[in-house]
């Protein structure tokens, strides 16, 4: 079976700076898998460059089998690559269900035939009973939530979580974590950069480790965890988030 | 899931009880069009002159804030060259008559394909940037050149003096428009017709695009929307209908001069959309009525009219910044769900 994502000496720089280095990763189809490493270690610029927000500098990337390298974001979206931001970013103006039954009409027709894996995506994930509040007052939690809901809507059958648990409470990252797996069982690929270790150990089946660019380690998060390596560069500056 | 279908539940049996509400408040769209008929039939049916007259002008302005409530209430775009496409469409049609023999109903056409092209030419350049400053800087020096253009250019246009226009369009399927009562008609069927396309923009994945793009352009692109292609779809929609509607002012005025195509007649569309409600089916249609309409038949002068919409204005974008469709709006929503 094809990989869902393939990256091919994938490189991104910035004037002199390197901020993706050679990245090679081949991401099986229906997992959920981690990305992590220290600040600055270019996970979110490898998010960047993969969601089509710029182009790499060198390198393929291949969604599905075909090469979306520099493709635009909205022609990823179309063939079902569809990434969260930062925190949450929804359409603050909106109430939760014109923001779902926008993210629902926005792929072209020719995708029209792809329907959201999860049927009802505001009952199932729990927002209905926000339905007609702004999205912009909803709690944090419920907003990373609802980001994840719009991406489900236009059919995506890959997302990129971008850092989805940062600032929440342990109620909201119990729920988030149950959004996720939800999401992965109805047959949805997940990559999630996270630096809550926690979050992740439970979530994941595999890790990615990022360091200065570079990918450092890659296996199972136990594993990855104990590799001398990533204990230096991402572990050894912040011991206290896995004690 | 059973707290889910726990609250599925919970909702259906609230939904059971406000569906009265819902049928009312499914209604009052349809009252507004049905007021909307009533106000259009109103100068055939009893009409005099100066009532039919004042009709025409009001539905003219009408159309041609409905057709710049695409490109600024949905898409969200800040265009500035409106009232230049609308004088272009004035211009080109009274000249293509004119100095060139063509049909009135032919021109019309024509006058509309040669402004979509040249929006596309101003909006793409303008419109590949976020933020909005672009096009309208752009599109206000488009429209500056454009009216520029109508008062320099003796030979064509008549300069700066304006130009008469003694045409009158020809019948069309037996029907009379030389007639002021026809001339009336067609302004009605013109900003129908600028209201139906709204409304199917509205419904459509375009409109929702639209409504994407204006939210948050970034968001929008990363959930599957040609962003760039929208905006210019918009704006090159919006200035053609412009420019149609400004076909039908050449007949109905006889009279068109380049002050038809400067910025503060733009300004002032802009004024009656947020007063009215941007992004609304009915807000500008409500907006021309308060600022044209009352003004008018209180015989109030062109001056003072102007003052009085400035002080509306910022009391509108104080106390209602969604303008007035925008409250009515809110308000029959909230009733809906039975918290007012």
């Amino acid at each position: 079976m094809t990989p869902v994502l393939r990256l091919e000496g994938v490189t991104q720089r910035f004037g002199g700076l390197v901020a993706v280095r050679d990245v090679n990763l081949e991401l099986p189809r229906g997992e959920i898998i981690g990305l992590i490493g220290p600040n600055g270690a270019g996970k979110t610029t490898l998010f960047n460059a993969v969601s089509g927000f710029f182009r790499p500098t060198e390198g393929r990337i291949l969604f599905d089998g075909r090469d979306v390298t520099g493709a635009a974001p909205h022609v990823l979206a179309r063939q079902g690559l569809v990434r969260t931001f930062q925190g949450a970013r929804v359409f603050p103006k909106l109430t939760i269900e014109e923001c779902l039954r926008t993210a629902a009409h926005l792929p072209s027709a020719a995708a029209s035939a792809r329907q959201p894996v999860i049927r009802d995506v505001m009952a199932q994930l729990g927002l209905e009973r926000y339905a007609h509040e702004l999205a912009g007052s909803l709690p944090s939690g419920m907003m990373r939530v609802l980001g994840i809901a719009m991406a489900i809507q236009t059919g995506a059958t890959m997302l990129l979580l971008d850092e989805p648990a940062a600032g929440l409470s342990a109620e909201e990252l119990a729920n988030l974590q149950r959004i996720i797996r939800a999401v992965h069982a109805a047959g949805v690929s997940v990559w999630v950069i996270e630096h809550n270790l926690h979050f992740l150990m439970g979530l994941v089946s595999r890790a990615i480790v990022l360091d200065a660019g570079a990918v450092i380690a890659d296996g199972p998060p136990a594993e990855v965890t104990r590799n001398p390596q990533v204990v230096e560069a991402y572990l050894g500056a912040q011991a206290d988030a896995v004690s | 899931m059973s707290a889910a279908v726990e609250t599925t539940a919970a909702v259906a049996a609230a939904s059971r009880q406000t569906t009265m509400r819902e049928k009312l408040a499914r209604a009052i769209p349809w009252v507004g069009w049905t007021i909307l008929v009533v106000l259009l039939a109103i100068p055939v049916l009893g009409g005099s002159r100066y009532l039919v007259y004042l009709g025409t002008l009001i539905a003219l302005q009408a159309a041609l804030a409905v057709s710049l409530n695409i490109v600024m209430g949905y898409a969200g775009q800040f265009a500035m060259s409106h009232a230049a496409f609308y004088g272009f469409g004035a211009y080109a049609s009274a000249i293509l008559v004119a100095s060139f023999g063509v049909n009135f109903w032919v021109a019309i056409p024509l006058a509309m394909l040669i402004a979509g092209v040249l929006a596309a030419i101003i909006g793409y350049p303008a419109l590949r940037y976020t933020g909005g400053v672009h096009l309208a800087l752009i599109t206000f020096a488009f429209g500056e050149l454009a009216r520029l253009v109508a008062a320099n250019w003796h030979s064509v246009t008549g300069g700066p003096m304006g130009m008469r226009v003694m045409a009158s369009p020809p019948q069309l399927f037996g029907m009379d428009f030389s007639s002021a009562k026809g001339l009336y008609w067609l302004a009605a069927v013109m900003l129908m017709l600028c209201l139906l396309i709204t409304v199917l923009i509205q419904r459509s994945r375009f409109g929702r695009g639209l409504v994407a793009v204006r939210e948050d352009e970034t968001l929008a692109a990363f959930l599957g929307v040609n962003v760039v292609g929208y905006k210019v779809a918009a704006y090159v929609i919006s200035s053609m209908l412009a420019a149609m509607v400004g076909c039908a002012y050449a007949p109905v005025m006889n009279f068109i001069s380049p002050e038809l195509l400067s910025a503060h007649e733009t300004i002032s569309l802009i004024g009656v959309l947020i007063l009215g409600g941007i992004g609304t089916v009915a807000g500008p249609i409500i907006g021309t009525v308060i600022f044209f309409g009352i003004p008018e038949m209180l015989r109030v002068a062109r001056l003072y009219r102007l003052v009085v919409l400035g002080i509306i204005i910022v009391l509108v974008v104080l106390f209602m910044p969604k303008g007035v469709a925008g409250v009515i709006g809110e308000r029959v929503a909230r009733w809906k769900r039975g918290a007012a």
